[in-house]
């Protein structure tokens, strides 16, 4: 199990904005896979995937703001 | 002339190799990436997506006999020498099973034991080093090859041109190799030069250049394969500028809005593995399901790489302040304080006269030791500013008594890497107030390096250097020990009389860390060259041979009022006084601590706790001087003993004047450690 965590995605960006899933729960994911696309107060983002194998699940759904840190989506 | 590497002259075994090579620094750049997003990877990351090519096609040419230095961004280069992705993931991680046990990191991977001095962060740093490492292995008669990976911003630093001239000057197997990838961080390099041609540079400096497409791996190889040969046949350096592009941003964090999307797709088309991929392919060489197997191979080592990194434990914390991997040689707990000895007057030599006898003692006794630096040799020459080498070179030759370019950061980078691969360097710097310009490699590189690699790489080179205001004004001048205390991993010695001078350049030459030896333009007691206002420091000079002892102070005299801790001029001027307060019943207790790295503190505390009292005298200035560093510890340690402030008499803090009336303003004079003498023992 592998677990993905909302990445640093800027220096001074703390709070991220979740707008969009690209993929959904049973599906096949790869290394640097674009999971979500994300909005910081900079500029929009996608989150890629730092693993291979099956989104098992989707802890913050879209519309969410989460911490850089968080637990953001589960993978297998 | 070389044939170009084309399909038809492509192996199968190293098409594959050359594809696994590559795809294994994207794969473990991109992976590294990810996983710093997730937070597992402290610090920064420079990372080298699209230049694989570069890394693989030069080091697909070297074995673990040939030595690279690498910059801050050395994952590509480092796993194409041949280190393993485990541990050079883990060093990425700060691991205690990282290539240097987490004292790198990202911008520092090296392992001597593949050929790879611990990289460079410092833009250019390994320009002056290489050709030290090429001087060793073309000094030991090796067919080894020393290549020297920078950017194209380091290409506008000045050690590119003294590195660059120095090699080429004693054509040095070197092979330069460019990695221009437009940028400097955010920077075009065209914005900063006028000349983006980095090939056409070596013009100037006579060797030949040439400018390669850096996502070709064939082409690479090809330029370098004639460079090698080159280099091999003892015909000197070259220099490859390989055209190239980093797909990712310079640094973490970096959203690349320097550059537009269209250029980052016109390289991607180019892409150096997709491009490999193709040749093999349609040439026939690979079939699809071996390019798969090659892909997959690569991918499930950086896999288990990251597993590794990720279960490996971190550093413990006692690993930090482990003196055995800041310094090679440390004091021996049972040696005694230095006395001098005494004997027959033909015996009482100058400073300058013992400082002969005990290199070329060293060199009789060790074919690694050689001299390098401005005007040592040449016939009919200086024999060095001070007359310190005349006649060595035509003992030993000019191979070993090397006259160097003008070039104080190529000099004491030749000493470092030749040194690490080997040799015994003696640098000589004519006067001290150089040092600055070769700061970088002294403070960056040499004292350092031995730390970064976790021990596995010590730095044995020893620099001689004049000190002390002679009426030259503000820059032949200066004393620059104090400032060099403030670098772990340097040595530094202040010689004031001969017996001293002759065991210290043996202690130095013989150990294996970086010594720093500073000498006194007024005590050198030179016959070719008398100074205004010399001091004679003549002593008994045994004639057999001895070391002084790491880390030990030499007591001069012994007394029971007062400690008088000095060196050069104002050790003599104490002693003098001394000699008179004698009369006057203060008894002077005068010591010299010869060791301002590593200090002698057991005797100097001991001698405080007698005395109760403490005066430090020396030449460089007042503010930030080692005297002030004694001061405090002495207070720290010996409170309770002392029975009076400690005072310190310095050069006042003020930029050397030529005029003597001016001079002699600043330095301290014999009435000043007098009067604080006087003061502390009222």
């Amino acid at each position: 199990m592998q677990q993905i965590v909302m990445p640093n995605l800027g220096q001074t960006v703390e709070e991220i904005y979740i707008q969009e899933w690209l993929v959904k729960v049973g599906d096949r994911v790869e290394l640097g896979q674009p999971l979500c696309i994300v909005e910081t107060d900079k500029a929009q983002l996608d989150v890629e995937s730092v693993a291979e194998g099956t989104l098992v699940r989707i802890a913050e759904q879209a519309g969410a703001t989460v911490e850089v840190g968080q637990l953001i989506a589960e993978i297998e | 002339m070389v044939e170009p590497t084309t399909a038809s002259t492509l192996s199968p075994e190293l098409a594959r190799e050359l594809l696994v090579q590559m795809v294994r620094i994207r794969e473990f750049e991109q992976t590294a990436y990810l996983r710093f997003l997730q937070g597992e990877i402290p610090g920064t990351l420079h990372q080298s997506q699209g230049q694989e090519a570069v890394a693989v096609g030069v080091c697909s040419l070297l074995t673990k006999d040939d030595w690279i230095t690498s910059t801050h961004r050395p994952h590509g280069h480092a796993l194409a020498k041949g280190m393993h992705p485990n541990v050079a993931m883990a060093e990425v991680y700060g691991k205690s099973t990282g290539c240097l046990g987490g004292r790198g990191g990202s911008m520092h991977l090296g392992d001597p034991d593949i050929g790879m001095l611990t990289s460079t962060a410092i833009v250019g740093g390994g320009l002056t080093i290489a050709p030290g490492l090429a001087w060793a292995l073309k000094s030991t008669r090796t067919k080894n090859v020393a290549v020297s990976f920078f950017g194209d911003g380091a290409s506008n630093e000045g050690a590119f041109h003294e590195g660059v001239n120095y090699a080429a000057a004693f054509s040095l197997p070197v092979i330069f190799v460019c990695e221009n990838n437009m940028y400097g961080a955010s920077t075009p390099f065209h914005e900063v030069t006028k000349n983006t041609n980095v090939a056409s540079r070596g013009a100037a400096y006579g060797i030949p250049a040439i400018q390669v497409d850096g996502m070709d791996v064939l082409a690479v190889r090809d330029a370098m394969t004639e460079a090698v040969e080159r280099a091999r046949n003892g015909e000197g350096p070259t220099l490859i500028e390989a055209l190239t592009y980093r797909f990712v941003g310079h640094s973490r964090n970096d959203a690349r809005a320097y550059r537009t999307k269209d250029e980052e797709q016109l390289w991607k088309d180019r892409d150096p593995i997709e491009s490999l991929k193709n040749v093999v392919s349609t040439n026939g060489i690979l079939s699809d399901s071996e390019i798969e197997s090659a892909l997959a191979q690569a991918k499930q080592e950086i896999a288990d790489a990251v597993l590794f990194a990720q279960e490996s434990p971190v550093p413990d914390a006692a690993a930090a302040t482990d003196l055995s991997t800041i310094y090679s040689n440390l004091p021996d707990p049972s040696a005694q304080p230095i006395r001098l000895p005494d004997g027959p007057e033909e015996r009482w030599l100058s400073i300058s006269e013992a400082l002969r006898e005990g290199i070329a003692e060293e060199m009789r006794a060790n074919p690694a030791v050689y001299l390098l630096g401005e005007d040592v040799g040449v016939p009919g020459g200086f024999g060095g500013a001070f007359g310190v080498y005349l006649g060595l070179s035509d003992e030993f030759g000019r191979d070993r008594v090397v006259d160097t370019p003008i070039s104080e950061k190529a000099i004491l980078g030749a000493a470092i890497g030749s040194g690490i691969a080997g040799m015994r360097p003696l640098a000589d710097l004519q006067y001290a107030d150089f040092i600055y310009e070769a700061m970088d490699e002294i403070v960056n590189e040499a004292a350092k390096i031995r730390y970064m690699s976790g021990g596995k790489v010590a730095v044995p080179m020893v620099l001689r250097s004049p000190v002390g205001a002679s009426q030259r004004g503000a820059q032949h001048s200066q004393c620059p020990e104090s400032q060099l205390l403030n670098f772990p991993g340097l040595r530094v010695v202040c010689v004031s009389d001969p017996y001293v001078a002759k065991g210290v350049i043996k202690t130095a030459l013989r150990g294996t860390d970086p010594v720093l030896i500073f000498e006194h333009k007024k005590l050198y007691g030179s016959k070719k060259r008398v100074e205004a206002g010399s001091i004679t420091s003549r002593t008994f000079v045994p004639e057999e041979d001895y070391t002084i002892p790491l880390g030990k102070a030499l007591i001069r005299r012994d007394g029971t009022d007062v400690t008088i801790l000095a060196t050069f001029t104002e050790l003599y001027k104490s002693l003098e006084i001394a000699a008179r307060l004698a009369s006057e019943e203060i008894s002077c207790e005068v010591i010299d601590p010869v060791w301002l790295s590593p200090f002698d503190w057991e005797t100097i505390f001991a001698s405080v706790r007698k005395t109760g009292r403490l005066v430090v005298a020396h030449e460089g200035h007042l503010t930030g001087g080692w005297g002030g560093e004694v001061a405090a510890r002495v207070a720290e340690e010996c409170f309770s003993s002392l029975r009076a402030p400690i005072k310190r008499v310095a050069s006042k803090d003020v930029p050397m004047p030529f005029a003597p009336s001016l001079e002699s303003a600043i330095v301290p004079a014999a009435a000043d450690i007098e009067k604080a003498i006087r003061d502390v023992v009222a």
